[in-house]
């Protein structure tokens, strides 16, 4: 080899080299080998040969529809740590959603030794924040599960769960009119074939 | 672009491309000229490289870290801050009046006024006294556990504000020297197959791990000197590094695989352990 060139200065070597080359070849090669660029569209071809960016770019699998689960009694660091996985995953490019659950409220009772006399009452709150990814790399999800692994701050438990549908009935509070209404649609109906059972009685 | 740099390139490709001018025109004219014959700029020889997957087992730190000084003095003055500009609370307003209540009833008893003569049955200073007993059965576990003190690198309890990475002495080619568990790649197995067969083959099958991903998170090259490439016939060996977080278990060193010894080191002592190119190969995808 002659003259060490820069991998990646090869592409613009090899174009300004194309160009030389092409001022030396006689006008029959000049059109055969180098074609210049014809159209706005189509880039300029050395040897005859054009290929399309991304053509050999590496394929990799996605995850779809997974959910991280975050859970913890103290709602000022997990919230402040969703806030920040969220931040991460913007600075990474990624595509996720995060989603806020209803507390579940626990009481928890200490009695007196052999009495059912109550000596403390505690009322505890459960937080819930998940985060909702649609699709993300492979990759990029080993990468982001490990910041979120190191940064978990004390007092909060992850889950990696995949989507499901069932779980979202919790985050909705049904409303009270439409279940009454429904509940009263439902004893006209009984009372009206209860009617009609007993004029085929008689 | 100068002459004299055109003219090498030009000299250059000549020479790099096997085929002449008359060459290239008869294959364009042909269309069915593939890109691989123009890429055969290489060696004539193929590269051989031996493969094998290792394992970057890490327990996590137990122990929320210490906080730096900028961060404690961050803290105590925000405390502060909102302990002056808050309000009283019912608590502390109790306490005042019994405070008040007392300095009076000790000059004298008839001239306390209205507000202050409803005596509660439990008094705010007795259920500090109650509440200072509760505190005191409760200690607080030593943030420097035993292994600490006595530097045991084999025990997990050491450090718990950090992670710990298990490392392996090996005995390879007579020298003996620190490495994460590695494993020979074997065709028919995925190579995260093979870096987690590396730690159970090492270590025993009583360990308890989980490897995320099936990709690996990092990778070393190693080229081989010239007598040890006419002897294997390989380039180097490439080793992919996966990262895995450690569940439990403990480590019992293989012998029969030529395991001597066993450490758990933080990252920032891995130097002492590692050489130089393969810490700054960890030190890529280390989480500190």
């Amino acid at each position: 080899m002659g003259h060490v060139i820069k991998f990646s200065e090869l592409a613009k070597a090899l174009r300004t080299a194309s160009a030389e080359f092409n001022r030396r070849l006689c006008k029959q090669c000049q059109n055969n080998i180098t074609q210049q660029r014809r159209w706005f569209s189509t880039g300029p071809k050395l040897f005859g040969v054009w290929e399309p960016d991304g053509l050999d770019e590496p394929k990799f699998g996605k995850y779809t529809k997974i959910d991280i689960r975050m859970n913890g009694y103290d709602y000022v660091v997990l919230e402040s740590f969703s806030k920040f996985m969220k931040s991460v995953s913007t600075t990474m490019d990624l595509d996720m959603k995060v989603v806020a659950i209803p507390p579940r409220t626990s009481s928890i009772k200490t009695f007196f030794e052999n009495s059912t006399k109550v000596k403390e009452n505690f009322s505890l709150k459960r937080y819930e924040r998940k985060l909702r990814f649609d699709t993300i790399l492979c990759t990029k999800f080993t990468i982001f599960l490990d910041v979120l692994r190191h940064n978990l701050p004390a007092g909060v438990d992850f889950e990696l769960k995949s989507f499901s549908k069932e779980e979202e009935e919790f985050r909705f509070i049904p409303s009270e009119e439409k279940l009454s209404l429904l509940a009263r649609l439902a004893s006209l109906e009984k009372e009206k074939l209860e009617r009609e059972r007993r004029k085929d009685k008689f | 672009m100068s002459s004299s740099r055109t003219q090498a390139v030009l000299a250059a490709i000549p020479k790099l491309i096997k085929h002449r001018p008359s060459c290239l025109v008869r294959a364009s004219q042909h269309r069915n000229y593939s890109q691989s014959s123009a890429a055969k700029t290489t060696e004539a020889t193929a590269e051989k490289w031996g493969l094998a997957g290792a394992l970057y087992l890490e327990r996590l730190p137990v122990i929320t870290p210490k906080m730096t000084r900028l961060e404690q003095e961050y803290k105590e003055y925000k405390l502060q801050q909102e302990v002056e500009q808050s309000l009283l609370s019912e608590y502390e307003i109790t306490k005042k009046e019994e405070e008040e209540r007392l300095a009076i009833q000790k000059k004298n008893v008839l001239d306390t006024p209205l507000h202050l003569r409803n005596i509660p049955i439990q008094t705010m200073q007795d259920k500090e006294e109650l509440w200072s007993k509760e505190l005191a059965q409760f200690t607080p576990a030593d943030r420097e556990t035993e292994a600490d003190k006595s530097n045991d690198m084999r025990s997990t309890d050491r450090k718990l504000d950090q992670s710990l990475v298990l490392l392996l002495k090996q005995v390879v080619d007579g020298k003996e020297w620190w490495y994460l568990p590695t494993m020979n790649y074997t065709p028919g197995l995925s190579m995260r197959e093979v870096a987690e067969q590396a730690l159970t083959s090492n270590c025993g099958t009583d360990l308890k791990f989980r490897v995320f991903g099936n990709a690996p998170s990092g990778y070393q090259i190693k080229n081989y000197g010239r007598e040890k490439r006419e002897e294997t016939k390989l380039n180097g060996h490439k080793v992919f590094i996966y990262k895995a977080e450690y569940r439990g278990g403990p480590v019992i060193p293989n012998e029969d695989n030529s395991v001597l010894d066993y450490a758990w080191v933080t990252p920032k002592e891995l130097r002492q352990y590692l050489g130089r190119t393969t810490s700054r190969v960890l030190n890529k995808f280390i989480i500190y």
